[in-house]
């Protein structure tokens, strides 16, 4: 990334429709691959969330007195513009920064340099207290409903959190729809989410993201701790209210079959960088790059395994995956 | 083919409640036998208690026998077990990191295998074993690695010691529970590869278990499929995952394969895996089954012809002729 286009943009605010068009003619310039620009020119009419070379970087513990510790790159020059109403997925393995990337789309995490803006307003530069209107906007579904559903409190608590701390009215009514729309009885509204099973507790987090009534849903890893035949369940629940609040949709997922069940448009990280980005069919179905090539085939499949594929045939597979000497060790 | 475990009627209770019932498995010689099920459905006690690891306040019943010693492995006491764990039969846990020594070198936890089985009897010739057992599982720089603690390696390179240490004896029999599930898929693809070579070197029987259909695919030539703590189905690979004559086989087939119905929905299995002792009588999956009829309230019994091959279902789904 030498590009000097590439520099971080200044947080400016409202940037007038000209120089907007301008700005995404440049992301598309800067993009990987040639899919990646028709679909980049493709969403920038109505994109929600657009990040041009996002970069994060972790310190290290310092080892010596009279250094600084090492810097570990997470993130090195994301740029991503996903349209509204697009279900978009996010792949990648342990340490490649999707979780990362995830955090500062939410504004749980501050990019070292870079621009964020969702909903045409930036984020990166804001004070904790002026990001209502992300919360508003955006929700976050996270991985593990048993760690993300505070034990001692009841559902409807819960349910009710996000417009509490809005300072926003939450009628028992309101309540009782959110609870109701994501396949749950309103009578679990009084107890506790240890009196649930896995499924049932993703589907309070996600009745718990509907709460402000948001345009965005973000998904970190939403079905991976769920058994199999739950979490088509729940991948039908997450369709369904996508489609019917016509939402934007970001899943972040380690499982390439699972995005490509979920998602219209997919970005392949590696490594903290998006290394392909195309519209799912197509990546999984003829990748590009090595790295998502080697990725796909690594993947046990019922069906080929069936034809006589062997662990032997995934491992060669597999093998043709770089793994980068510094993996950074979060997610 | 001999029979290298066999195990019958196992059951695994605490107190008055049933964990697992009735099982009734064989692994022969080379053999590469898959149980899969979802989490709650009693794998993993299954798996535990063959090794005779039960945690305090389960116990088990029926009978397990590895080929040539001639004990029953249920009810043996620790000084029966012990020459056999680690030896004739060893375990790939799921969790390197909880499987691992954090205080321990990776070499001295590979050799103490050996010295503790006298495979090797000098400290010296134990440690430079272990050295070319972490190559041979391809650690990269094995004799850095040797001198490495845990917390120093990668989720794969740690899972490829937990397997260097089960097939440092040249067991028999391994069992390995979920070994791959916290595992990057390419990561996983080269840690099956190693088990499965690693087995078929020795000419080991391997018991794998797991809740990836296709894992168990690549992986194994027959199958059981653990629903409710029982063994619902039986048989060949193939045979089972292409043509699944149990209800919960096939719903689970649909639901892992991400298959979707007309309308563009995922299909799925209705409901979700009881906890443990709230199972309905009778036919364990009948609460979540739309074939269920009146006639599954008793337990259904075995149709097959021996205990490796068949399923336990009053409606079997069709098979086309």
């Amino acid at each position: 990334m030498t590009d000097p286009s590439a520099a971080p943009q200044p947080p400016s605010q409202a940037a007038s429709q000209t120089t907007e068009s301008l700005e995404s003619d440049a992301i598309a310039s800067r993009s990987n691959s040639g899919d990646s620009v028709a679909s980049a020119v493709a969403g920038n009419e109505s994109s929600i969330i657009r990040l041009q070379d996002v970069r994060r970087e972790f310190r290290r513990p310092r080892r010596s007195l009279l250094q600084p510790g090492p810097v570990v790159p997470a993130l090195r020059g994301v740029t991503l513009d996903i349209a509204a109403g697009e279900r978009f997925g996010i792949v990648g393995e342990s340490g490649c920064g999707k979780s990362t990337l995830l955090r500062i789309i939410a504004g749980l995490d501050r990019p070292t340099s870079g621009s964020v803006q969702v909903a045409g307003r930036e984020i990166s530069g804001l004070r904790e207290g002026r990001l209502g209107f992300l919360r508003d906007q955006m929700q976050l579904v996270l991985q593990d409903p048993m760690s993300s559903l505070d034990p001692r409190m009841r559902v409807r608590d819960i349910i009710a959190e996000p417009l509490v701390a809005q300072g926003k009215p939450h009628p028992r009514t309101r309540i009782v729809e959110l609870v109701e729309s994501v396949g749950l009885s309103a009578d679990a509204l009084d107890r506790y989410p240890h009196q649930f099973s896995g499924g049932q507790r993703q589907r309070i987090s996600i009745a718990r993201a509907l709460a402000p009534d948001p345009r965005i849903l973000l998904a970190d890893e939403p079905v991976s701790a769920l058994d199999v035949s739950v979490r088509a369940q729940v991948l039908n629940l997450i369709l369904e209210i996508v489609e019917r609040l016509d939402l934007t949709l970001v899943f972040v997922s380690h499982d390439l079959s699972v995005v490509r069940h979920v998602c219209e448009r997919v970005a392949v990280m590696q490594a903290g960088e998006v290394v392909e980005i195309g519209p799912t069919d197509q990546v999984y179905d003829e990748p590009a790059q090595p790295y998502t090539r080697s990725l796909v085939a690594a993947i046990p499949h019922l069906r080929t395994a069936l034809e006589g594929r062997t662990a032997a045939d995934l491992a060669a597979g597999a093998a043709a995956a770089t793994v980068p000497p510094d993996r950074p060790g979060e997610n | 083919m001999s029979a290298v475990l066999k195990a019958e009627g196992l059951g695994v209770h605490t107190g008055d409640l049933a964990l697992v019932q009735d099982v009734t498995l064989t692994v022969g010689r080379g053999e590469r036998v898959g149980l899969i099920g979802e989490s709650g459905s009693g794998k993993s006690l299954t798996a535990l208690a063959l090794m005779g690891l039960l945690p305090e306040g389960l116990h088990a019943t029926g009978s397990v026998r590895l080929d040539g010693s001639p004990a029953d492995l249920v009810g043996a006491d620790e000084d029966e077990l012990a020459p056999l764990r680690g030896k004739r039969m060893s375990m790939v846990f799921q969790e390197p990191m909880t499987a691992l020594n954090p205080t321990m070198r990776i070499g001295d936890q590979v050799a103490e295998g050996m010295l503790l089985h006298r495979a090797h009897r000098r400290r010296a010739a134990a440690r430079s074993a272990a050295v070319e057992l972490l190559d041979d599982v391809g650690l990269p720089s094995p004799a850095e690695a040797a001198r490495a603690y845990p917390h120093q390696l990668s989720g794969g390179q740690r899972q490829r010691v937990v397997a260097a240490i089960a097939l440092a004896n040249d067991p028999d029999l391994l069992i390995c529970d979920e070994p791959t599930t916290a595992l990057d898929v390419t990561v996983q693809a080269l840690v099956l590869d190693l088990i499965t070579r690693g087995v078929a070197a020795r000419d080991a029987a391997l018991l794998f278990i797991t809740h990836d259909l296709g894992v168990v695919a690549t992986v194994c030539d027959r199958v059981l499929v653990m629903y409710g703590g029982r063994i619902v189905e039986a048989g060949e690979v193939a045979q089972v995952f292409t043509r699944p004559r149990h209800r919960y086989t096939s719903g689970l087939l649909a639901a892992s394969d991400l298959a979707r119905t007309d309308d563009g929905r995922l299909l799925t299995i209705p409901g979700s895996v009881p906890q443990a002792g709230a199972f309905p009588a009778g036919c364990v999956f009948r609460n979540r089954c739309a074939a269920a009829t009146s006639a599954c309230e008793t337990l259904p019994s075995w149709v097959g012809p021996d205990p490796e091959h068949g399923h336990a279902c009053v409606h079997p789904v069709e098979v086309p002729a």
